[in-house]
């Protein structure tokens, strides 16, 4: 579904550049659950972004069921393909957590009923109860927000979700639901989960582990 | 709809901001408001100038001692009749007047001066006659001022020499008359016999005597008239007094251009005394002076009007980017869903132009109670303001728009 060709990143700082990855090659399938591991300042988090569509690699590509990035409209890409949840979980703060699930729909043209519908729905299955629909954000636990972050990823219904250390900001109870959950919709529902993380509980569960180091990767 | 749903919303949830913004723009606004109505009054002003602060003008002599009495030139009452720049001439010509046939011996004793002439004056209209008003002037049924504007053989007399010689508005009378001359640079007259005229009585005037000057004149015509029959008799017409307005007082270097190639000369006070009226005394000091710092005014006014437009400009970009600087994350959120880089600028300025408006229309409300509201003043301020104020957001969402949000979101991490 996702794959990686010779990838490089440099970061183009005023006074410096940072080679942030160096010819990286990967490929993710559909229907799996992947981890990518590595120290801080290995690259996972640019990597992610690049498989985000945030930005372009430097050097090689990254296809998308065959087709280059470079040559997609990438924002219809995230709007339709891939979500990203985030460590700090980036929900919008004057919105609701309804309206933060139902955003990625709107941006879609769904009726305000028909997202608001589903939005509930979403938050249900990942565990909410309906107290949190007018809940803001500063208003709810780390696991809650996350677990509306999830339910926005889910909410646009693209098949990719790229998670940016999920679990880090979370006590253990919290990380094991949001792994389940991570874990269910690869396994049942046919998505492909890429989780950034440090956490070695998440790399066990995952069907396979990217290390990175250096701005390489290594299975 | 989204967007703009999303923009009530932004609105709304970020009231305190919206509301700082808003006010902002109001105080912008009535700033605004009270300096270009500082401008517009001055302007205005500057247009009703002209009447507010008439300027008169006369012919006098050399040295400006003299308004009456003078040797004017026919040419230059000409040039004035036919100046753009003059407006409600006034003047005079004497003529000496008496009753009946005077001739032979009787006639020349009179060229001579040794028989005291009753005083005739021409005149252009009645209030060129000094010390009269409309009121002091009775006209006959039918009749009335305009009558001394025309050429007709008619004369108005005082009341005084009506009743001494018991005659009666609707009289007709003759009289010779003789034209007056001031031979040398003195105000001694001469006298020259024009011929015997039949004159109609069409009114009688009366001055207070509070207002007789020392040439009371005792008959008046139509000094067009005068001027015809002096044509006929082969004598050189001279006004002895000329007084007017100046038309245009804004143009009044141009008036004076004007005058100065109709051969009059400024007043020198040190040149002596004559009877010649060559000189032009113009009383425009007070009219200059306020023209002079409303002209300063104005002038200053609009050398700050872009310095004005740069700094609502540049408040416009102060004001938006601390404002929406906070909301750079918001905005990275927004692009890591998928709304394009145009949308989510499209959604910040429409949301800006929002509260814009709203600002202004604050400030015309709040402005009307300190100054009067005009329709262009309203849209032509209100316009300005939205679109430099505009401009100055656009360029701060430009930069507040420069980043990349993979940084941004992998920093919030």
């Amino acid at each position: 579904m996702l794959e990686v060709r010779d990838v490089g990143y440099i970061y183009q700082g005023k006074y410096q550049s940072i080679e942030a990855l160096k010819r990286v090659n990967c490929h993710f399938a559909a229907g799996k659950f992947y981890a990518v591991t590595g120290p801080s300042g290995s690259g996972k988090s640019t990597l992610l972004s690049l498989l985000a569509g945030l930005d372009l690699p430097t050097s090689g590509e990254i296809l998308v069921e065959g087709c280059t990035m470079a040559a997609m409209d990438r924002d219809k890409y995230r709007r339709e393909v891939a979500s990203v949840v985030y460590q700090s979980f980036n929900l919008f703060p004057l919105l609701t957590a309804l309206e933060n699930v139902m955003y990625p729909m709107e941006l879609l043209h769904v009726s305000k009923a028909t997202a608001a519908e589903t939005a509930k729905r979403l938050i249900g299955e990942i565990g909410l109860g309906e107290k949190t629909y007018q809940q803001f954000p500063v208003m709810m636990s780390g696991g809650e927000q996350q677990r509306v972050s999830i339910a926005r990823a889910l909410a646009a219904g693209g098949k990719i979700i790229l998670a940016d250390e999920p679990t880090g900001n979370l006590d253990s109870a919290n990380e094991e639901n949001i792994v389940k959950i991570m874990k269910n919709l690869a396994h049942e529902k046919g998505y492909l989960v890429i989780v950034i993380t440090h956490n070695p509980n998440v790399c066990e569960q995952a069907d396979a582990v990217y290390r990175m180091r250096d701005g390489e990767l290594r299975t | 709809m989204f967007h703009f749903r999303k923009v009530v919303l932004n609105i709304s949830r970020h009231w305190a901001k919206s509301l700082l913004a808003v006010f902002s723009c109001m105080l912008i606004v009535v700033f605004l408001f009270l300096f270009f109505s500082g401008l517009l009054v001055n302007l205005q002003q500057m247009e009703a100038l002209s009447e507010a602060i008439p300027i008169e003008a006369r012919i006098s002599n050399l040295n400006g001692t003299m308004s009456s009495g003078m040797i004017i030139q026919e040419r230059v009452i000409q040039a004035l009749e036919d100046s753009g720049y003059v407006t409600d001439l006034q003047y005079t010509s004497e003529i000496a007047a008496a009753m009946g046939e005077v001739s032979g011996d009787e006639a020349a004793k009179m060229e001579r001066g040794d028989i005291t002439f009753p005083l005739g004056l021409g005149v252009n209209r009645v209030e060129a006659l000094t010390g009269a008003s409309a009121e002091g002037f009775t006209f006959a049924e039918g009749a009335g001022s305009e009558l001394l504007t025309g050429t007709e053989s008619v004369c108005v007399i005082r009341e005084q020499e009506m009743e001494e010689l018991g005659l009666a508005v609707g009289d007709s009378i003759r009289v010779t008359l003789f034209s007056v001359t001031y031979p040398g640079d003195n105000a001694m007259k001469n006298y020259n016999r024009l011929g015997v005229y039949e004159l109609r009585i069409v009114g009688s005037f009366r001055i207070p005597v509070s207002e007789i000057a020392t040439r009371a004149a005792q008959m008046i015509f139509p000094v067009k008239w005068q001027r015809e029959i002096q044509k006929q008799a082969g004598s050189t017409f001279f006004a002895d007094s000329a007084r007017f307005r100046v038309a245009k007082p804004l143009d009044l270097n141009s008036f004076k251009a004007e005058m100065d190639e109709v051969g009059l000369l400024p007043v020198i006070s040190e040149a002596n005394s004559s009877q010649h009226g060559i000189a032009l005394t113009v009383n425009d000091e007070t009219f200059i002076k306020t023209a002079t710092r409303l002209r300063e005014n104005i002038t200053l006014t609009q050398i700050l009007m872009p310095v004005i437009v740069v700094i609502v400009g540049f408040l416009g970009f102060v004001v938006s980017y601390l404002l929406l600087q906070s909301r750079r994350p918001e905005i990275a959120i927004m692009r890591s869903l998928g709304v394009s880089r145009r949308n989510c600028f499209g959604m910040l300025l429409f949301e800006s132009a929002i509260l814009v408006i709203s600002g202004s229309l604050a400030g015309v409300i709040v402005a009307s109670f300190f100054v009067d509201m005009d329709t262009v003043l309203g849209l032509g301020v209100g316009i300005s303001f939205f679109v430099v104020y505009m401009a100055g957001t656009a360029v701060a969402l430009k930069i507040l728009g420069k980043f990349s949000v993979m940084q941004l979101l992998t920093a919030l991490d």
